[in-house]
């Protein structure tokens, strides 16, 4: 079988880069005792196959964020190496447009115009805070809009039906479609988000701690929402949460993180009930 | 099919100044398919661990687990990719566990029928299987479209066991399925479960209950109380 995604020794330094930053000596923090450079994320491998869900957990300041942020082309790696279908990137075939690019290839330094062609076309992306993935003051379906034309529509009609079948996917009333995000509820507004992120059918799709911040019944739903598109379009999904119960409720891989190293990996359960790791032991004893 | 080759598992306690608890150690068996093996042997001898670490929610410290998978041939299953195990977890593997966890907000007919669903069965045809087996299993139909998280323990646990045989999985793991059932419903599940074996399913089984256990083994391996 051939991953959807592999990373490759992806590490991010802020500040001057010094020899030692990566030492796996430095196991006690991120910051370098020699250069003081933060190492967000050091040699992060792993890889994702299609239908999969993988939860990346770890306190604040892990690092987990800015791994996804890079997945994401938010953030440039100081380096790394990521792949996107390898050996078989005809099957992410587009109408009209040539992916060919991306076999064999490190996406990470590609140039920027093929990254947004990529992000656009093969990657959807949920933020923790909608503010980063809505526009708030334009209408739900004009948000959804936005983000067909990026991925090459062009009919007004054919964005407007799809944009009116993603949110009733996404269970956000279709009356409301010309409504601004910024009219709507917390959970809401997630689930405009979702149906935006899902709107130019990606293969992989990123959640960045979804539900964090909202009350529970809503929380429960937006995530019983987010399981249901997974199995339904069998997508490959990256979760990013500190919450263990939405790891267990969701993913199927895990992988711990801490100072911006990958400190365990297993299958969910096998992470949960049977933690190698003194941190990940720590982690699964403070769960509530 | 599956053959277990010096198989031992420690605990090791970070918390605890890494203290070492064992498991289970040297654990050799194999099992012929279409065969029942039992694992017996006094609590806290290991046999959940044994159980839990064919399906992988164990990680083996040491040994292998031959198993012959259909799809991907010969696999460690204490080694494997992660991506392999959940293929063959979807595909060919059943676990049974005495501890329940309830999927939430799902109807208890459609917990059932999502293992048929997801493997590209129609909905329709799926969740009238999965009433049939409800309804085998003593589940009345009037709970069939609420949620199992209200259900008392009995019936949780027969949703749990209509769940993992509903695909009659290739190789099924049974950790006390009968543990909190009474007469009549350990009747329904051992009713199910030869019908299981007649189809060709291997199956591994703890059973606290002597007479069950032999009823349901071809061949019992005996796990030894630990020398303190």
């Amino acid at each position: 079988m051939i991953p959807v995604l592999e990373v490759k020794n992806i590490s991010k330094i802020y500040g001057k880069e010094c020899p030692h930053c990566l030492d796996p000596e430095n196991a006690g923090g991120s910051i370098c005792p020699f250069c003081h450079s933060v190492a967000a994320c050091r040699d992060v491998s792993f890889s994702l196959y299609e239908d999969e869900v993988l939860g990346i957990v770890g306190e604040s300041g892990s690092g987990k964020s800015t791994l996804l942020k890079i997945l994401n082309f938010d953030e440039e790696p100081t380096r790394g190496v990521m792949e996107i279908g390898r050996g078989n990137p005809g099957k992410f075939g587009i109408k009209g447009i040539n992916l060919d690019f991306i076999e064999n290839a490190n996406l990470l330094t590609l140039n920027p115009y093929r990254k947004r062609l990529l992000r656009n076309h093969l990657m959807g992306m949920v933020y923790q805070n909608p503010h980063l993935g809505l526009k708030m003051h334009i209408s739900s379906g004009g948000n959804i809009g936005e983000r067909l034309l990026m991925a090459g529509w062009r009919n007004i009609g054919s964005i407007r039906s799809r944009a009116m079948e993603l949110l009733i996917k996404t269970e956000v009333p279709p009356e409301r479609m010309d409504e601004a995000p910024s009219k709507f509820s917390g959970g809401m507004q997630q689930r405009v988000q979702i149906a935006k992120a899902l709107s130019n059918n990606p293969i992989i799709l990123y959640l960045d701690e979804p539900t964090t911040g909202l009350d529970l019944s809503v929380q429960a739903r937006v995530l019983d929402l987010v399981k249901k598109l997974q199995k339904e379009l069998k997508l490959a999904m990256i979760v990013v949460s500190h919450d263990l119960g939405i790891i267990r409720h969701l993913t199927s891989r895990t992988i711990v993180m801490k100072n911006g190293r990958v400190v365990e990996s297993g299958l969910t359960d096998q992470v949960l009930e049977d933690p190698q790791n003194a941190y990940t032991q720590l982690l699964v004893h403070s769960n509530l | 099919m599956l053959k277990l080759i010096n198989l031992s598992k420690n605990f090791t306690l970070h918390m605890h100044n890494d203290k070492i608890i064992e498991g289970f150690i040297n654990v050799t068996f194999n099992v012929k398919e279409g065969r029942s093996l039992g694992i017996s042997g006094p609590s806290g001898a290991g046999k959940s661990s044994i159980i839990k670490c064919i399906y992988r929610t164990y990680l083996a410290s040491a040994g292998s687990i031959n198993y012959e998978s259909v799809q991907f041939g010969n696999v460690d299953l204490a080694n494997a990719p992660e991506h392999i195990i959940l293929k063959i977890r979807d595909n060919e593997m059943g676990y049974i566990t005495q501890f329940l966890r309830v999927i939430p907000r799902v109807p208890c007919d459609l917990v059932v029928a999502e293992p048929l669903i997801l493997a590209g069965k129609p909905a329709q045809e799926a969740l009238d299987m999965s009433r049939l087996m409800l309804s085998r299993l003593g589940i009345p139909e009037r709970l069939f479209g609420t949620f199992p998280a209200t259900f008392s323990g009995g019936e949780q646990q027969r949703v749990n066991i209509a769940r993992a045989v509903i695909r009659s999985p290739r190789l099924l793991l049974l950790d006390e399925p009968t543990a909190s059932l009474d007469n009549k419903s350990v009747g329904a599940v051992m009713g199910i479960l030869h019908e299981l074996r007649e189809k060709g399913s291997t199956m591994i089984g703890i059973f606290h209950d002597p007479s069950i256990m032999k009823e349901f083994s071809d061949s019992i391996y005996s796990v030894e109380e630990k020398i303190q």
